[in-house]
């Protein structure tokens, strides 16, 4: 999935669009947020499926006394 | 009305546009069509998998088969749902193209041979370059250009305005189109494009929706919402494996939901129809978009290019002030500026009368047996006024009265002087005004800015776009002006050629330029600009330069244009947002209620304490279904709009719909599932 992002960052990365008031801020608090809410709320609704069945789920054993432990 | 009411008469008053769209909305079913949207077409494609499964079940009895079935049905709901919204936005369009067909009902025409006899021929068979003759009471066969003669048109067919309009050979207002009608005089037509190519079928193929291509944001954010959907695809599919080895397998209904709860259905329901509104918008405000390119790039517009005269100042130059010389009262030199200009019937005359009568009382008079004569203005004299008994009245340019007293061996003052070129020099206009040679004073004509501009490009300024002031006015007067209006730059003694390179200069920089032009000399600017913007009174040439046709023909409509172009992105960036946010309250629904029967511990993740498990992944597919629904109307009105800088902007929409978008489901999906727990669905 990385390719065809970093080809649209690319082409995106080519084009120049001079600053203005009405442009993007990509500076300061705000902008710093919305990255950060991005990545964050994309990259746990990739992954939340798969890690609710593994490590969510054992934490939650483990608390409830029931951890997967290798018997010898 | 308010537009609030607007919107609503228009959501809920016209029920033929309503039955028409819920047709439509099945017909769109049809997998072809919806291919072309890959977000919905995964929802189709989890319907009919569900459907399958559902018929599989009646046989093998799983005990499933109620909330199969109500998962099922709600999942061809939600396409069901992104279909009508698309079919609202187009309906509207769909209604108007068929009055606009009634305009272009077959008709016949006289052609004209060049040995001047006439022939009777049907429309279709005319072809670029015939001339035609249009008399009183026909309509205008073709779109063309008035060779001969003059006649007044009526245009309500296509502008909605009942006032007829002057059509004429030469100039600027010789267009015609094809299918208004001539409500007076004989005029000869030659046409200018052949049949099926003329504008009234450019305007229905657009308001239809038929020529509609996707533009090349669009096809962006459709790139990316394919990502998203792959990217959920594969979570989903992964997910079953995992499942499996746990030792608590789903069925196709639970991961269905899950997937298409998941994928962003929100925006990729509504993407359309916001795209179909935005043009709608522009319709509604009797502008014509060539097409949706046009629209999504006056959202981006940098710079403004606007003409002077008729856009930032009232058309013509009035009288404001009265200057007279030393030694001579102001009433009198309003008095006789008032005489002179009683014959005047130019605009810049009767303001001189107006203002006087305003000013100064001065009105109605009553030459009794003093026997005017008025002098018109000529060329040669450049003057004009009036000899009453004796008295030899006249007005006039500065060098033309100086010229007419030297000659009777006068000077002017040099106080008045001073006043002509500090009028010069603030902008206006002098004229002197003179008596038996004698001269009395100045009149001050001076450019009236319109009302509101200054505020208009203050907030203009504010998003961060910049106005220029395009006119021939000399340096001076044009740094007076745009001063007064409250213009960023302006370019005077502006030529074709000069404003051609400006908009080039402008694009080098990678600024988007909007402007609106009318006249022949124009078009070339008009096609380089990015959002051209012609009047519908303008030339034929003036009108396919542009991308858009203004039909009210009024240049301060590219600043609403700029503002629903600018509407159209941000609503699209609200809804993406809150599309995306709302995945975040549906897991906490779904995940837990996949597992739970396995797994009693992931019950903590239950944080909205949902009923059973199947009430949980219900809640979220009913809402994920319901809030297309309620999106509609504001994906066909457009988010609210202000004009302020694109940070403030920003920070507002992103509390809106991006925080909104994570709470909503929540306090959503909750709701439906008391309501389903309470009336026992499942």
């Amino acid at each position: 999935m990385i390719v065809p992002i970093m080809a649209m960052a690319g082409n995106l990365a080519s084009k120049v669009v001079p600053a203005s008031a009405g442009t993007f801020p990509v500076t300061g608090e705000m902008f710093t947020t919305l990255l950060v809410s991005t990545i964050l709320i994309v990259g746990a609704l990739t992954f939340f499926p798969a890690l609710s069945l593994g490590p969510i789920l054992e934490h939650l054993l483990m608390a409830a006394g029931k951890a997967f432990l290798r018997v010898l | 009305m308010n537009p609030s009411a607007q919107i609503k008469a228009k959501l809920l008053g016209d029920r033929r546009i309503m039955v028409r769209a819920l047709a439509d909305s099945f017909a769109k079913l049809n997998p072809r069509t919806m291919v072309k949207n890959p977000v919905m077409f995964v929802v189709e494609v989890g319907a009919v998998l569900t459907t399958l499964e559902l018929v599989r079940d009646t046989f093998d009895h799983t005990g499933m088969f109620g909330f199969g079935l109500q998962i099922t049905l709600w999942l061809w709901f939600t396409v069901l749902f992104a279909n009508f919204a698309e079919a609202m936005a187009e309906g509207r369009g769909k209604a108007q193209a068929d009055t606009l067909r009634k305009a272009r009902a077959e008709t016949r025409a006289r052609r004209l041979h060049v040995d001047a006899s006439i022939e009777e021929v049907a429309c279709s068979k005319l072809r670029s370059g015939d001339v035609v003759v249009v008399t009183a009471g026909e309509f205008i066969p073709c779109d063309g250009e008035v060779v001969e003669g003059v006649a007044s048109v009526d245009e309500s067919a296509i502008t909605g305005e009942s006032a007829p309009v002057i059509r004429e050979s030469g100039g600027d207002r010789s267009a015609v189109t094809g299918g208004t009608r001539v409500l007076s005089d004989e005029i000869k037509v030659r046409i200018t494009s052949n049949p099926g190519e003329t504008f009234l079928d450019r305007m229905i193929k657009l308001v239809e929706g038929t020529s509609r291509q996707k533009t090349p944001n669009e096809i962006a954010l459709n790139v990316l919402l394919a990502g998203l959907t792959i990217i959920f695809l594969l979570a989903v599919l992964t997910l079953q494996p995992y499942a499996i080895y746990s030792g608590a397998q789903q069925s196709i209904f639970v991961l269905a939901s899950l997937l298409v709860c998941l994928i962003p259905t929100t925006i990729g329901g509504l993407l359309s129809a916001i795209g179909i509104a935005g043009m709608d918008r522009m319709i509604q405000r009797n502008v014509i978009a060539m097409s949706g390119r046009a629209v999504e790039a006056s959202g981006d517009v940098d710079v403004l290019l606007l003409d002077k005269t008729g856009t930032i100042t009232l058309g013509n130059r009035q009288a404001t002030l009265f200057l007279p010389c030393p030694n001579v009262s102001e009433t009198d030199l309003a008095n006789a500026a008032q005489l002179a200009s009683l014959a005047d019937e130019t605009p810049e005359g009767r303001s001189i009368v107006v203002l006087a009568k305003e000013k100064y009382g001065l009105r109605g008079r009553d030459f009794g047996d003093r026997h005017p004569v008025f002098i018109p203005f000529s060329a040669q004299t450049r003057m004009s006024g009036v000899d009453l008994g004796g008295r030899q009245i006249r007005k006039g340019a500065p060098e033309a009265i100086m010229k007419h007293v030297a000659e009777r061996g006068n000077q002017v003052p040099s106080e008045t002087q001073q006043c002509i070129t500090d009028i010069s020099n603030g902008g206006g206009t002098p004229l002197l005004v003179s008596e038996s040679g004698r001269v009395l004073g100045v009149v001050a004509l001076t450019d009236i800015v319109k009302g509101g501009m200054r505020e208009r490009f203050d907030h203009l300024r504010a998003m961060g776009i910049r106005t220029m002031m395009i006119t021939g006015d000399n340096p001076l007067t044009a740094a007076a002006i745009a001063r007064q209006a409250g213009v960023d730059d302006f370019l005077a003694e502006a030529k074709p050629e000069d404003e051609m390179a400006l908009i080039k200069r402008e694009q080098a920089k990678g600024k988007l330029v909007a402007m609106t032009g009318d006249g022949t000399n124009d078009a070339p600017a008009l096609a380089q600009a990015d959002v051209g913007v012609a009047m519908n009174t303008g030339t034929q040439a003036a009108k396919e330069a542009g991308n858009m046709v203004d039909l009210d023909s009024n240049p301060t409509k590219l600043i609403e244009i700029v503002e629903i172009g600018k509407q159209l992105l941000i609503t699209r960036g609200a809804l993406t947002t809150f599309s995306v946010a709302n995945d975040v309250a549906k897991y906490f629904a779904i995940i837990p209620a996949m597992f739970a029967g396995a797994f009693p511990q992931l019950n903590v993740l239950n944080v909205m304490r949902l009923a059973t498990p199947q009430s949980a992944i219900l809640s979220a597919v009913i809402f994920n279904a319901l809030i297309i629904i309620a999106l509609i109307p504001l994906a066909l009105r457009g988010v609210k709009y202000r004009p302020v800088g694109a940070a403030a902007l920003l920070r507002r929409n992103l509390l809106v719909y991006g925080l909104g978008g994570v709470v909503a489901p929540f306090i959503g999906i909750k709701l439906i599932d008391l309501l389903i727990t309470y009336l026992h669905v499942v």
